[in-house]
């Protein structure tokens, strides 16, 4: 694919990544060159992550994902400010 | 009063009893838990009903706006309706009150919109959708400053989901804060006059801002905050000086319009 297909095709599986029930995440950076897709954001859980990978091979069943989606992990305590 | 909040936990199946143990003490630690919208992944009732099991029990009285994932399946009045079922107040375009130790503390909640802020925002002009667009976060700024001016308190809080200044999107790629808020929302907060205004939406933006009538906003943004809530206390004596609850940070309002 060129460049611009490259782009375009990006922007279309940013798209699916927001709309497709099993994601849902409109925060997901995607770029694709030399059949290699990368992506990277940050997600809640491991099967988020797990299905954004889900997602892009049911669209581009022929490219290599590298999966660089971090898991937010939850951190315990919440230290409180003074507002007033 | 000791307020809790967080926003944007996206609550899939997979989410089920994520989040419960990090609440079990919140009691101890705050007088109310605000929600600032995008509780669920796509907005399906499924996801609301995980959400609804995981905060029904929390010790304190729960408060939250709907965001932008909780309308995506077109189904935000289930949504709301399974989390008012579970106890959880809804809040769009009306207010929640609670008295503790003779203080009132009074929230004002609405989704928000989008739009863009001062000197790069989009107007009610050109086709019908765009003046559609724009004409949905005056409303909602609208309903937000109603809500704000009809109660009387001694804390008043304005929680929205999108952003009501670009402080708090420090971060994001700029190209897309037209997306992420409205100054509309800080007008209304402005001119009603509030002790804090919460939300989330934004999550690779920042925690601290002011409006600039010089309200305090906070992004409580699940990721931004890093923690499965963050605390903001009104009053030193009521339990903030615990050193257990760790570090705190002083910022002063001058802006509440009473």
């Amino acid at each position: 694919m060129s460049e611009q297909t490259n782009a375009y095709t990006a922007a279309h599986v940013q798209e699916a990544l927001a709309r497709d029930g099993r994601v849902g995440e409109l925060g997901i950076a995607v770029d694709i060159a030399d059949g290699m897709i990368v992506v990277q954001g940050v997600v809640p859980t491991e099967e988020r992550r797990a299905a954004i990978e889900e997602v892009i091979s049911e669209m581009l069943p022929e490219h290599e994902i590298r999966n660089r989606i971090v898991v937010e992990p939850i951190h315990d305590g919440g230290e409180p400010e003074m507002i007033g | 009063m000791r307020i809790a909040a967080v926003a944007d936990l996206h609550f899939g199946p997979e989410s089920a009893g994520a989040y419960r143990s990090h609440f079990e003490d919140l009691a101890d630690r705050a007088d109310v838990l605000l929600l600032a919208g995008d509780l669920t992944r796509v907005g399906e009732p499924s996801e609301a009903q995980l959400v609804a099991d995981e905060f029904r029990d929390v010790g304190v009285p729960v408060v939250a706006v709907l965001g932008n994932h909780d309308f995506h399946a077109g189904r935000p009045g289930a949504v709301a309706d399974i989390l008012e079922r579970a106890g959880i107040r809804v809040l769009e375009g009306d207010t929640f009150t609670l008295d503790k130790d003779g203080k009132r503390l009074s929230v004002a909640g609405v989704k928000g919109f989008g739009g863009g802020f001062l000197g790069a925002c989009g107007s009610e002009f050109g086709e019908p959708e765009m003046k559609a667009f724009v004409r949905h976060t005056h409303e909602r700024a609208d309903r937000l400053g109603e809500a704000l001016a009809s109660q009387e308190a001694d804390v008043r809080v304005a929680l929205m989901h999108y952003a009501p200044v670009p402080d708090t999107l420090q971060g994001e790629r700029l190209e897309i804060y037209p997306f992420l808020g409205s100054y509309l929302l800080a007008e209304a907060v402005d001119e009603a006059g509030a002790d804090l205004a919460l939300h989330g939406h934004a999550h690779a933006g920042s925690e601290r801002g002011t409006t600039p009538g010089g309200v305090p906003v906070r992004n409580v943004a699940l990721p931004v905050i890093g923690r499965p809530y963050k605390v903001y206390c009104f009053g030193v004596d009521e339990g903030c000086d615990d050193d257990t609850l760790g570090t705190r940070e002083s910022v002063s309002s001058s802006a509440s319009a009473r």
